[in-house]
């Protein structure tokens, strides 16, 4: 005769559950559809801002799709699908050689003006980038030296985003003239927080990353980042709607946004000094 | 860069998602959903549908959230709506679908450990059946003990009675099954 108190544990442990992984991103997506009924004045104002700011775009609210088992409370990465990148907004750029590209960066490499509908704020040194938001220099060997580097916030602390263009390596982006980013920002990735999307055509699926304490391949369709600290959360610009590349290193998420195949994100990655 | 972290209480993350901070609610949902999940799988006897009844629960919750009025008590809120979901989803396929064959279709992972483990795949399906065989009354209170974890306060918060009650609920709904898996 079995124990009937530790067979009710052990059975509610074991039962299995189908489709409870994505519950948070579901209950979440849901709970922000019905926004015109119950306005969310931070969330809306921060979407003003951002539209403001980005021509064109539409910025989708807030709708994670996650399943997280724990909130660490500061520092999170949350990713959620849907919204739309400012694909058009700047025209198409004048292609030519850049005076600044490494030996090590692929061939080819042109060089444009930022496009403004990223919205990442002037062209500063990598060494201010780093003194400004105290980060490591993410500068993958494999592309060599950016077109532009910026520092950006969310989070409040700033993100350094390095700016791509096109090249043999990377093809244009749904931003013309724009290859990739490539991000580096203090946070922790929670594995529970990603999930495959309903309704969309985005996967995530977790992938090996050398020197990296973990990684998470996103592929199909355009997400956001949600930046968790002590007592508020920010939605990021949505900026590239491309295959997406994330891994944390200690302290640091790594990412790269390009139209590229995880083969090639991952060379990319492990370039990163 | 400071990475001391303080996970916020329940009640920080209520006052957070009742100021519009929809990630917070994401949070408790997270801390809570594998408890909503279990539940609704037990109290429906279908854990095909678990999934579907907690997220309507949940997104009813936060929509109930001005509601609550402990905030620190946002488990046993949360989850007795789950509980209510349940019941309701299961008057509503009650008919299309019988309780044995909703309780005999469960599936259990394997056996972690057969030294450890008392639940054998038999033992398992038996223990399924016999919770469907026994008043809703009974398998609840069990269903908010054993399969959400709840305490006999969080119990007796859930079921809206005292906890001296949740004690002598819980040895009934417990004979009541012994008597069912004994049948058997």
């Amino acid at each position: 005769m079995i124990e009937l108190e530790r067979a009710l544990d052990e059975l509610a442990e074991r039962v299995q559950i189908p489709g409870g992984d994505w519950l948070v991103g579901d209950v979440l997506r849901r709970v922000g559809e019905p926004v015109q009924h119950r306005p969310r004045r931070r969330v809306l104002a921060l979407a003003g801002a951002l539209v403001a700011l980005v021509a064109g775009a539409t910025l989708a609210l807030p709708g994670p799709r996650h399943a997280v088992a724990r909130w660490l409370g500061f520092d999170s990465v949350h990713i959620e699908p849907g919204g739309t990148v400012p694909t058009t907004a700047s025209p198409p750029a004048t292609a030519s050689t850049s005076p600044t590209s490494q030996t090590t960066a692929v061939a080819t490499t042109t060089t444009t003006a930022v496009p403004p509908a990223l919205d990442l704020g002037p062209d500063v040194s990598m060494a201010e980038a780093m003194s400004r938001a105290g980060l490591p220099d993410p500068t993958p060997a494999l592309l060599g030296r950016p077109q532009s580097v910026h520092v950006v916030h969310p989070p409040d602390s700033g993100q350094i985003i390095l700016v791509y263009a096109p090249s043999e390596l990377l093809p244009m982006s749904p931003v013309i003239g724009v290859g990739a980013l490539v991000s580096v920002f203090p946070a922790h990735i929670e594995e529970g927080f990603f999930a495959k999307a309903l309704g969309n055509d985005a996967t995530v699926r977790s992938v090996d990353v050398p020197t990296a304490d973990g990684g998470f391949w996103i592929e199909g369709a355009p997400h956001q980042l949600f930046f968790d600290s002590a007592g508020q959360s920010q939605l990021d610009t949505l900026r590239l709607a491309t295959n997406t590349l994330l891994w944390q290193r200690g302290d640091h998420v790594y990412r790269i946004e390009a139209d590229i195949s995880l083969e090639t994100a991952l060379r990319i990655a492990a370039s990163v000094p | 860069m400071t990475t001391e972290s303080t996970e916020p209480s329940d009640a920080d993350l209520v006052a957070r998602a009742r100021a519009g901070d929809d990630a917070a609610f994401g949070a408790l949902v997270g801390r809570y959903q594998t408890a909503a999940l279990r539940l609704a799988a037990v109290i429906s006897g279908s854990p095909d549908d678990a999934a579907d009844i907690a997220q309507e629960a949940l997104v009813k919750a936060h929509r109930s959230l001005p509601k609550l009025t402990d905030p620190a008590m946002v488990r046993p809120w949360m989850l007795r709506i789950v509980a209510n979901e349940a019941k309701n989803h299961l008057r509503s396929r009650d008919r299309r679908h019988r309780r044995e064959s909703r309780y005999g279709s469960w599936t259990v992972a394997a056996m972690p450990d057969p030294e450890t483990s008392v639940l054998d795949a038999d033992d398992a399906r038996e223990l399924a059946l016999a919770l469907g065989r026994i008043a809703a009354r009974d398998r609840q209170v069990l269903a908010y003990r054993y399969f959400a974890g709840l305490s006999e306060t969080e119990t007796a918060r859930a079921l809206d009675v005292a906890a001296g009650t949740v004690k002598s609920r819980t040895a009934r709904a417990l004979a009541r099954l012994r008597v069912e898996m004994g049948q058997r």
